[in-house]
């Protein structure tokens, strides 16, 4: 593979195939922990972190894991590598861990790693998987990063913390609430489909492509399979 | 017994594990097209909610603390849940097949469901005893549900309207109806 | 299909090891440190309610009877305080504090949160209000915002944390 390609994979997760902005993964974390930078840039890389280091080990493992067990096995490594994050980042970061509370341990569940697993990490060698691991884990990190500014500086009047000249005193608390993650996020993907109209493969709707338990839920979901 | 409808009640209302917590949202945009779909898979995760809980403080309790292997909890707990949606999903298929027929689709899709997850990690961490955990995980579904139905009634007014952006079609509306439906859960939510 | 079904478990379980081998040696690793992360914390708490106690704070083994909501009981290094640990749940959620007592007049010097989950409104007045109070919390702002149910699980804990230290005799925790 020439030197490019790698480039392309690594870049593919930053803008085009965005897993939060473009293929709809892991909606939960990006709701709930937009709130405000600190918590965003924490989860992204935490997440990141463990992308990475599942993408390798499942790539690695791809020939030895048999078919039919391939779920649980995933679950079982992504699972480990969460814990080890978790127990690291409490032992070392306690202020982060105890902001991003029981969400260390959902990043388990978050779909972009077990989407990854299965739609790249199984199919492809242990660069390749890195790359795209890193390249989704900071698109992820990324698009985290963008809803959290707005919702932060427009929320609560702060960046990162610190107090912002205008915005401290005119804000709308009630972004810095469920509604703003909701309200945030539907914007920016309506922004992203305004940018990227016709140019990017863009799902106008929640489908289940992204959904790594697709295969499981027997034709419920097969028609937008078929189609992908 | 006061403390275990008061625990249901926060489950369902305060901490509504969509509109409050925010988690379970695939499923909640994903399967809320229509109402029957809504319901049947707010119904599937009540039923998982409150199994996987029975299953996970036994074992939590009578297992991982004793042996003093309380950080294996996260890979203890996602495993089992994921045995246990398939262990119910076979059963289901051989003795309840109308039962099967409705809920049975949506039975793979919880097991990556985060907020099954967190009900099972979460009534470890406050503390609950047995009935109380029971207690939390059944009005945590039933939570779910409610916040299915409600949205499932919302969407079919959103898509029935021709008048939206090209750009705000399909999932964009769909989040900014999900913003306003959570305000209404703003008046329960007391912190 | 036997081969295969033997290969499928022979996996399963090589990963459950290895992770958990691997698991075993992070917890070993990480876990004094977060121990020492979870003292400093209870440290910092407690020079807060009593400046002038110098050095680590004294365990005190709680007893088989001891009220469920109390987690901690601590004895100041000079002896004249005692530090509860209380953790309460009212249903709403769970919230932890620590609450200062002094030794010889059996009296409230002041209570802290650490963390809290439950409704919202604890710092209008109503900690503050807790205070130079004595077992009977007389004086505790009733009026306060928190939900009524929240007001009573932290009032009847910081009660059994009284009527605990009062009927219980003590062993010291060598640290």
């Amino acid at each position: 593979m020439t030197q490019n390609s790698k480039m392309s994979i690594f870049l593919k997760g930053l803008i085009k195939e965005n897993p939060v902005l473009v293929l709809m993964l892991g909606t939960c974390p990006t709701i709930a922990k937009s709130n405000n930078v600190f918590n965003a840039l924490g989860l992204g890389l935490c997440t990141a972190i463990v992308l990475i280091l599942s993408n390798m080990a499942i790539s690695a493992m791809r020939k030895i894991i048999p078919d039919k067990v391939r779920i649980p096995c995933y679950i079982l490594l992504i699972a480990g590598f969460v814990t080890l994050i978790q127990m690291l980042v409490h032992a070392y970061f306690d202020e982060m861990y105890e902001r991003l509370g029981s969400f260390i341990a959902l990043i388990v569940v978050n779909c972009i790693i077990l989407g990854r697993a299965e739609m790249f990490a199984s199919k492809n060698n242990i660069v390749d998987s890195m790359l795209d691991g890193a390249g989704m884990g900071l698109g992820f990190t990324g698009a985290l990063l963008c809803i959290a500014t707005i919702r932060e500086v427009l929320g609560a009047g702060q960046f990162f913390g610190y107090d912002l000249p205008f915005f401290s005193t005119y804000h709308f608390p009630l972004l810095q609430k469920t509604f703003g993650g909701f309200l945030v996020f539907g914007i920016m993907i309506a922004i992203v489909t305004k940018l990227t109209a016709g140019k990017a493969p863009l799902k106008k709707d929640f489908a289940c492509q992204g959904c790594p338990s697709a295969h499981l839920c027997h034709g419920e979901c097969k028609e937008e399979k078929e189609v992908k | 017994m006061r403390d275990f409808f008061m625990i249901i009640f926060a489950a369902v209302f305060v901490n509504n594990y969509v509109l409050s917590k925010t988690l379970g949202i695939c499923p909640f945009l994903g399967v809320s097209k229509k109402f029957n779909q809504a319901a049947g898979m707010g119904i599937a995760v009540v039923f998982v909610m409150v199994l996987a809980t029975a299953v996970t403080w036994p074992i939590q309790t009578y297992v991982l603390a004793p042996l003093e292997i309380e950080y294996l909890q996260t890979i203890a707990f996602i495993l089992v849940i994921a045995a246990l949606v398939q262990f119910v999903e076979i059963v289901m298929k051989r003795h309840l097949p109308s039962l099967h027929g409705s809920l049975g689709v949506y039975l793979p899709l919880i097991t990556t469901n985060c907020a099954v997850l967190d009900s099972a990690l979460s009534n470890i961490s406050e503390g609950y005893s047995f009935l109380h955990s029971i207690g939390n995980a059944f009005g945590g579904g039933v939570g779910f549900l409610l916040a299915m139905v409600l949205f499932a009634g919302v969407r079919s007014k959103i898509d029935q309207n021709e008048n939206i952006p090209a750009s705000f079609k399909g999932l964009p509306i769909t989040l900014v109806a999900a913003a306003i439906v959570s305000l209404s859960f703003m008046a329960f939510m007391l912190k | 299909m036997n081969k295969e079904y033997i290969r499928s478990v022979v996996v399963v379980v090589c990963i459950c090891l290895v992770m958990g081998l691997a698991l075993a040696l992070c917890y070993h690793i990480t876990q004094p440190r977060i121990e020492a992360n979870e003292l400093k914390k209870l440290n910092e708490a407690i020079r807060e309610l009593f400046p002038a106690s110098v050095g680590d704070p004294i365990e005190i083994a709680l007893t088989p009877d001891a009220p469920k909501t109390l987690k901690n009981l601590y004895k100041t290094a000079d002896g004249k305080g005692y530090v509860a640990k209380i953790n309460t749940n009212s249903g709403f959620g769970q919230s932890t504090f620590t609450v200062g007592i002094d030794a010889a007049t059996m009296k409230i010097v002041g209570i802290k949160c650490i963390s809290y989950g439950d409704s919202v409104g604890l710092d209008d007045g109503y900690l503050p209000s807790y205070s130079g109070q004595d077992k009977a919390l007389a004086d505790v702002v009733s009026s306060a915002s928190p939900a009524k149910k929240t007001k009573a699980t932290i009032e009847a804990a910081v009660r059994d944390v009284f009527t605990y230290l009062e009927n219980t005799e003590f062993e010291e925790v060598a640290q």
